[in-house]
């Protein structure tokens, strides 16, 4: 199942200024509040949000969007985050365009990702505004 | 014996009966010495051999009796618990024949019933060697007396040595040597060797029960050692489990009420505001004492490990002031953050693990300290950077500053004012700084205050890494 939100309605909703930056993220999430707290943010803050809710569907949804950023969780049914980033990486699809989520404290997510070259955050370390923040560096600096 | 002289040619042929006597019985006396020596060395590679299992040991035994002692049948009787009965364990005879084997074997089901009328517990009770040809009284009602007259016919015994085992002052079992010889013609060199036996015999008996003692205790101990091992594996994936499990429902918990807080749901009132701040407050600490217990859980299975990065340490002790703020301004307290003179280099830190001292170094303060105020500094001393979290509050009590970073230990003064406190912050502190090569920092007077903090290496060549 996947949904694609509306900037406007979110922004109706948020109060926040609309900055409809057109910026396309893809958040592959199969907890439906973590997914609605992280669409809801970043929709308010002008991203069009793609949401995808297993593995399979994250990576059908990347190659139908062309997405400028992924957001993959990692434990996710169907394919996991690291399966699904393994398929893009053999499609050619530029790494650097991912950020991944867990909520493992353990080294093991991070590794992994490292190993991959794609970013990476802690999802109960941080609050939805620090990921919007670190959302918008990453254009910034892109 | 000594030679004969010439002159005393004449004689010799008078004595040539009585030195033939002689030599007949020397020799005899040789071959017994030798039989005797011969059946002890074989007890003591029994004791010695690698077999200790009680039943083979004195199946072992009794072979070696019944075939190098030359006697007819051997058997040994072990004790239970209450000494008042002995089950055959043991029997054997010198030769290989299968009525002879026959006879013997009536004997295998048997035992000894240790009632005054028996004449082995005459023997037990004497702690000697006793002779008696009743084996039937002996053995009774466990052998029928078919079989008592199959074993006399078959093996010739005409008399059973009845022969105490005994070591350290307990009584082992019984062991019976069957003879065919006539009571009064038992020879003293029997009778010796058969004593001589029965004392090596207790021996090697009392070793094999020791070592089958011991091995069964190993064996429970290995167990419950294995068992103890595998609750303690389970407990600690549990608490993995549980705290991956509570994280997932707190990143919503905390990620929603901050949205509130931030107006993404609408303006809040004051009192709105408010509450939602203390619940956040909630959410964020239960974050960490998951945090503080899976770190636990992986320090006693061995998984807490030091992961380093560069790190501007000042910067992180900025941000942590900055997130307890609030928290020191609602106890009225002034938190102040004194920045180092000149910029810190950088230096390789686990982050995560440094942040999580720094913070619990910050919250106990706000929460041990009454009135005053909260001082953080960070600077660098030599090759080290130091950072000091100096309060006004409660302090701690002398005998409690040892114990202080011992895990789960709470000192009295602490407990009281904070119920709720795990005793595992500062046991992971330490830890934490001392993976690092670092040390811990810690004074404090009851009543005055105390100073927490630590002192981290900076590795040298790092200066001109300096941020900002």
């Amino acid at each position: 199942m996947t949904r694609i939100s509306d900037p406007h309605d979110a922004q109706l909703d948020t109060g926040e200024t609309a900055r409809p930056n057109g910026k396309r993220i893809v958040l592959a999430e199969d907890d439906p509040f973590i997914s609605r707290m992280y669409d809801t943010k970043l929709s308010g803050a002008g991203y069009a949000i793609h949401l995808a809710s297993n593995g399979r569907e994250a990576y059908e949804l990347v190659k139908t969007v062309a997405p400028d950023l992924v957001m993959m969780d990692i434990n996710m049914p169907e394919l996991t985050g690291f399966e699904v980033i393994t398929a893009l990486k053999n499609d050619g699809f530029d790494l650097k365009k991912i950020i991944v989520l867990t909520n493992s404290p353990d080294n093991a997510d991070r590794d992994k990702a490292k190993e991959f070259g794609v970013d990476f955050m802690v999802k109960a370390d941080m609050t939805p505004r620090e990921v919007l923040e670190k959302i918008n560096s990453f254009f910034a600096k892109s | 014996m000594t030679k004969p002289s010439p002159k005393a040619k004449t004689d010799v042929s008078a004595d040539i009966p009585h030195i033939t006597q002689e030599m007949y019985k020397q020799n005899r006396e040789l071959a017994e010495r030798n039989k005797m020596l011969m059946l002890l060395r074989k007890i003591d590679e029994i004791v010695l051999s690698s077999e200790t299992e009680p039943h083979a040991v004195a199946q072992r035994i009794v072979h070696a009796v019944s075939n190098d002692g030359d006697f007819p049948v051997a058997g040994i009787y072990l004790a239970d618990r209450r000494k008042t009965k002995m089950v055959a364990v043991g029997i054997s005879n010198r030769s290989g024949k299968i009525a002879e084997i026959e006879a013997q074997s009536k004997l295998s089901q048997t035992y000894i019933g240790l009632h005054s009328s028996n004449p082995a517990t005459q023997a037990v009770k004497r702690h000697k060697v006793t002779i008696s040809p009743k084996l039937l009284s002996i053995l009774k009602p466990s052998l029928k007396p078919a079989d008592e007259q199959e074993i006399a016919a078959v093996l010739g015994v005409k008399n059973y040595f009845l022969c105490p085992l005994e070591s350290r002052d307990e009584l082992l079992g019984l062991m019976i040597i069957g003879t065919t010889d006539k009571a009064t013609n038992i020879s003293e060199f029997d009778h010796t060797l058969v004593e001589r036996l029965t004392g090596a015999i207790g021996i090697a008996i009392d070793n094999a029960l020791l070592d089958q003692d011991l091995q069964e205790a190993t064996k429970r101990l290995r167990t419950a050692n294995r068992h103890l091992k595998e609750l303690d594996r389970a407990k600690d994936e549990f608490i993995s489990m549980a705290s991956h499990q509570l994280r997932t429902p707190l990143t919503s918990i905390k990620g929603y009420i901050s949205m509130l807080l931030e107006g993404d749901a609408g303006k809040l009132e004051d009192e709105q505001r408010e509450f939602l701040n203390f619940a956040y407050g909630g959410a964020q600490r239960m974050v960490n004492l998951i945090s503080d217990l899976l770190n636990v859980s992986r320090m006693s299975a061995g998984r807490f490990f030091i992961e380093k990065q560069a790190i501007d340490l000042t910067k992180l002790v900025t941000e942590e002031v900055q997130a307890l703020q609030s928290h020191a301004a609602d106890k009225q307290l002034k938190l102040v953050l004194v920045r180092p003179p000149s910029p810190l280099p950088m230096i390789d830190l686990d982050e995560n693990k440094t942040r999580q001292v720094i913070m619990n170094f910050i919250d106990n303060a706000i929460y041990y300290t009454k009135k005053g105020s909260i001082t953080v500094s960070v600077k660098k001393s030599g090759n080290c950077a130091i950072l000091m979290v100096e309060d006004t509050g409660m302090g701690v009590p002398p005998d409690a500053q040892k114990k202080l970073f011992t895990k789960f230990f709470r000192a009295d003064n602490a407990q009281s004012a904070r119920p709720d406190g795990t005793g595992l912050g500062l046991y992971l502190a330490k830890r934490v700084i001392q993976d690092q090569g670092g040390t811990i920092i810690f004074e404090s007077v009851e009543g005055e205050g105390s100073t927490f903090g630590f002192c981290l290496p900076i590795k040298p060549g790092a200066n001109h890494d300096t941020h900002k």
